[in-house]
């Protein structure tokens, strides 16, 4: 072989090994997201004579543990985490598959505390929120049942608890939506109702028979508000479009009720707008009672399904708990008169 | 030897080629075409931001275009020909002028809809006069939402003109029928939200509704302060007969919804949603809203 005929070789191996090394320079650094650690994974020595070399000790990278407040924390530690749990669920179920049980990692621990940390804001915030319709609840049992000084002790503590169950159920709702996580048929509660559930139940143990079937009659009369509410909204913005006779009204008043379907209407709020959203309600619960007109019309309306407009709109209503807070410090006053 | 020569020269060649090849793929991501953004640029240019069926949509409130937008607003008409001629026995003359009027109203939709049209098509390309056109459309959405046959509008003014005493009372009669049936429904759905937020009982909710049902009056138009303007009627009843439905803290929160409405005094009556305080509910009055004849906003 000539001597020109080395030369190439040696410089086309040369630079082979050069782009090699660079290539793989590039792809090992966007393997590695920014800002991480390197910890090492120790395998317990006694099931490592079980286990090929290539597992016994593997370097992963780990979202270190946040050292700022556990809210910031949880932003924070989200997208490094996030690049980093595949990698741990690849060592962890070669682990699982060597027979051997992966020792606890530091974030699974990160994360639990996160989801806390996501919530615990949005609890507050809500609990502030709900508080005055939660006081506003309490002063109609008080003067629906009128309860004893111990019952009213009783009331106060049973009311905080439902407030804080209630703003908690809130706020997991909201960081499902918040992350993507709800989808239409979820729930969607309303507020006073999840009160009175609650506090119906855990009023049982205090109360007189009496005192919860009085308050039992009363929850059950606004349990179908909402539909009476509703249907002659519905009507009447029907009306607008169609120019419904008076025995028209009534007829699609009466379908619609013995129909009544949730999906229309989830709460007050949304009653506020069937001008703008009209529910999509079956055919067959008006075209009836249309003339041929009305029924063209009808079927050029545009009807929405899956309205949905958040959760916990305080709608118009502005709230005075100066009012309440009031009656409680004369509860508070004849407590600690009755102790003396 | 000629064989081993080939074969070396061979590697160096596949060896020289990968490497240029990966060298060339791990610095892919560090190549920048200049003149790529400016053509891009050039297409964004010359592809409209919006469309005309997005204009239509824009106007109407759904899919389908002008031509379903014609034919809604013919069904309207239709409707209202069919509601008069069913309450009032219109005679054939009647039906004609009506029905002419209801066509001049629709003609001047069109003209404003052709002229709005016109300035969206200039403005479409730029996003910064997005504001512009929406200030165009939204006289146009307005009136698809009310409708273009009521208080304003040729087809109003021949009704007037056209009815014989008669046929103006029973039409009179029905407009009223229809708007209180809406004011019932708008009253139940105030008082159902001051009890979400005050609580009420089931007795309470019922004299509430009744006394607004009774002592006040029907609004002038409907429309997005509705709440507020069931609440300024309330405001203007005798303190003693609403306070008496309500316990004192109640009482209370109520005062400072009833408080809310009252400040919104002036847009509710210049507005022309409420009867301004002292003028009298009478038969004239009455004549003067029955021309509403789709009395929403």
């Amino acid at each position: 072989m000539g001597q020109l005929t080395r030369i190439t070789i040696s410089l086309g191996v040369v630079g082979l090994l050069l782009t090699s090394t660079f290539v793989l320079s590039q792809e090992a650094k966007e393997a590695v997201p920014a800002g991480t650690t390197t910890t090492t994974i120790a395998v317990p020595e006694k099931k490592a004579e079980e286990v090929s070399k290539e597992i016994r000790k593997v370097r992963v990278r780990v979202a270190p543990v946040p050292a700022v407040p556990p809210a910031k924390a949880a932003v924070k530690a989200q997208p490094k985490q996030a690049a980093a749990g595949g990698i741990q669920a690849i060592v962890r179920s070669l682990q699982r598959a060597a027979g051997i049980q992966p020792a606890p990692v530091a974030v699974e621990v990160a994360a639990a505390g996160e989801e806390g940390a996501v919530l615990d804001p949005l609890i507050a915030q809500f609990t502030q929120q709900f508080r005055p319709v939660m006081r506003s609840e309490l002063h109609f049992i008080r003067k629906l049942c009128e309860p004893t000084p111990d019952q009213r002790k009783s009331l106060a503590e049973q009311g905080e608890k439902a407030l804080k169950a209630v703003a908690t159920k809130f706020a997991k709702i909201q960081h499902q939506m918040n992350t993507g996580r709800w989808q239409w048929g979820s729930e969607s509660p309303i507020v006073r109702q999840l009160l009175e559930e609650l506090l119906l139940d855990n009023l049982k143990a205090t109360f007189s028979e009496d005192q919860v079937t009085r308050y039992r009659h009363e929850i059950n009369e606004r349990t179908n508000l909402l539909k009476q509410v509703a249907v002659p909204n519905l009507v009447a913005t029907l009306d607008q479009t169609l120019v419904l006779s008076t025995d028209q009204r009534e007829k699609i008043s009466d379908s619609l009720m013995k129909n009544w379907d949730r999906s229309w209407c989830l709460s007050l709020e949304y009653v506020q707008l069937f001008d703008q959203y009209f529910p999509n309600i079956p055919d067959t619960l008006v075209v009836p009672y249309l003339d041929t007109i009305q029924k063209n019309v009808w079927s050029g309306m545009q009807k929405n399904q899956r309205i949905f407009l958040g959760i916990a709109n305080p709608g118009n209503i502005r709230f005075d708990e100066s009012a309440f807070q009031e009656e409680e410090s004369n509860d508070k006053t004849a407590e600690s008169t009755t102790k003396k | 030897m000629i064989k081993p020569d080939i074969t070396a020269s061979f590697v160096v060649t596949l060896a020289l080629l990968l490497g240029t090849g990966l060298t060339t793929r791990a610095q892919d991501d560090d190549l920048v075409d200049e003149d790529k953004p400016q053509a891009e640029n050039m297409i964004r240019i010359n592809r409209p931001l919006y469309t005309e069926d997005t204009f239509n949509q824009w106007v109407f409130g759904s899919s389908g275009g002008l031509s379903q937008g014609r034919k809604r607003i013919d069904a309207s008409l239709n409707l209202l020909m069919g509601h008069l001629d069913r309450t009032c026995q219109l005679t054939t003359e009647q039906k004609q002028k009506l029905r002419l009027a209801g066509e001049g109203d629709l003609k001047r939709f069109l003209n404003r809809y052709e002229k709005a049209r016109q300035r969206f098509q200039a403005l479409r390309n730029d996003q910064n006069k997005l504001g512009e056109i929406f200030q165009e459309i939204q006289p146009l959405q307005h009136e698809i939402r009310v409708g273009l046959f009521g208080e304003g509008s040729i087809f109003f003014k021949t009704v007037n003109s056209t009815l014989d005493e008669d046929q103006n009372a029973k039409f009179e009669k029905l407009l009223r029928e229809r708007r209180w049936f809406r004011y019932r429904a708008k009253i139940n759905l105030v008082v159902a939200s001051l009890d979400n937020a005050i609580g009420f009982s089931a007795e309470q909710r019922a004299q509430f509704v009744k006394l607004l049902t009774e002592e006040t009056e029907a609004p002038l138009k409907f429309g997005q302060w509705d709440h507020f303007a069931v609440l300024y009627q309330a405001s203007h009843l005798p303190e003693d007969k609403l306070k008496q439905i309500f316990d004192p803290v109640q009482w209370r929160v109520l005062q400072l919804q009833i408080r809310q409405a009252k400040a919104m005094a002036k847009l509710l009556e210049d507005g022309g949603f409420v009867t301004k305080p002292g003028k009298k509910n009478d038969a004239a009055a009455q004549a003067k809203i029955k021309p509403s004849l789709e009395a929403t906003q």
